[in-house]
């Protein structure tokens, strides 16, 4: 059943309050490397715009303010952005009996956390999903482009490290536990962590993805022995 | 090409990234057993981004041992009260202290 407008954008409002918490000195960071790359700081900030993604725009401005051949950092930025198709194909039936204006738009906020957050709410009814989805997205969208602005205006006095880097594994590490339903998805986390780590030496990040396919290969056994 | 055209490319191959099996798949209809291997993404990605992010360049583990402990506080939090503030205030504390300490 449906749920009040308010009540899902109030939901949606409190969770990414809680998720953006870790991702502010990020944000902030991020207009320190824009100023430091010596990118243009308009064309810099206009990426939180056209990609809105974190790692992905921060891989580009870092290869183009060291010099590299842009179609060479576009290249790298998009294996790093490769991990949002896993997110495409797991949401791919949680969006089939969306209106279509909705599978145009709903994509370009699918980032990590937007995703994780689909994991760990509840909303069976889809017109209370794609409030929230939308809510929560934005609200988020509207923080890092707000922030990253914010952050390269005040870059002369933000220090390079803020001594926080802890937040964001700490994030992940919640969002993956709040997400956890079955007992067997203990056994794919577990493996893809594994894996994650012994391949994190692997360049672009391909390590997560690898390590994610693996985990999910063992996931496909556990389900077809259990079914 | 210029930073613009990098940045427009970007941005416009990571939304096909992100639309792609949404936008192809729209008509399919996705047996029980499919969906229920696509819940394990979520969970997979979690673990290796949680992974990724404790390492560091050329792959080496960075966590030190106030790292493990705010990650064990933050995970006996957040699944005891099952709230992810309530972890994440908790495991921030451990770690401030346990730096001021150490």
């Amino acid at each position: 059943m449906s749920n009040g407008l308010s009540a899902i954008a109030i939901a949606a409002v409190k969770d990414v309050s809680v998720l953006f918490l870790p991702v502010l000195p990020f944000a902030l960071l991020f207009g320190v490397m824009v100023v430091e790359s010596g990118v243009p700081q308009i064309l810099g900030w206009s990426s939180s715009v056209i990609m809105f993604g974190g790692a992905a725009q921060m891989t580009l401005i870092t290869l183009i303010g060291e010099g590299a051949a842009i179609s060479a950092a576009v290249t790298t930025t998009l294996i790093v952005t490769a991990r949002h198709i896993l997110y495409s194909v797991s949401l791919a039936p949680r969006f089939q009996g969306q209106p279509g204006w909705f599978r145009w738009v709903g994509p370009y906020i699918l980032i990590d956390q937007v995703f994780a957050l689909t994991q760990v709410k509840e909303l069976s009814d889809d017109a209370d999903f794609r409030r929230y989805y939308l809510a929560a997205g934005f609200m988020f969208w509207g923080l890092w482009v707000a922030f990253t602005g914010l952050g390269i205006v005040l870059a002369p006095v933000i220090p390079d490290t803020l001594g926080i880097d802890i937040a964001t594994p700490l994030l992940f590490l919640g969002l993956l536990l709040m997400g956890i339903k079955r007992r067997c998805q203990v056994v794919t986390a577990l493996v893809s962590g594994g894996a994650a780590l012994v391949l994190a030496g692997m360049d672009n990040q391909l390590g997560l993805i690898v390590a994610v396919l693996i985990a999910l290969t063992v996931a496909t056994f556990n389900e077809s022995r259990v079914s | 090409m210029s930073v613009f055209g990098g940045i427009l490319v970007a941005g416009i191959g990571a939304y096909l990234m992100r639309a792609s099996f949404i936008l192809l798949l729209s008509g399919v209809v996705f047996p029980v057993r499919v969906v229920r291997i696509l819940d394990h993404v979520g969970p997979a990605v979690m673990a290796a981004l949680v992974a990724t992010t404790l390492t560091g360049k050329d792959g080496q583990l960075e966590a030190g041992l106030i790292e493990c402990v705010t990650l064990t506080v933050m995970a006996v939090v957040t699944l005891w009260q099952r709230d992810l503030l309530s972890g994440l205030l908790v495991a921030l504390v451990v770690f401030f202290v346990g730096n001021a300490i150490l």
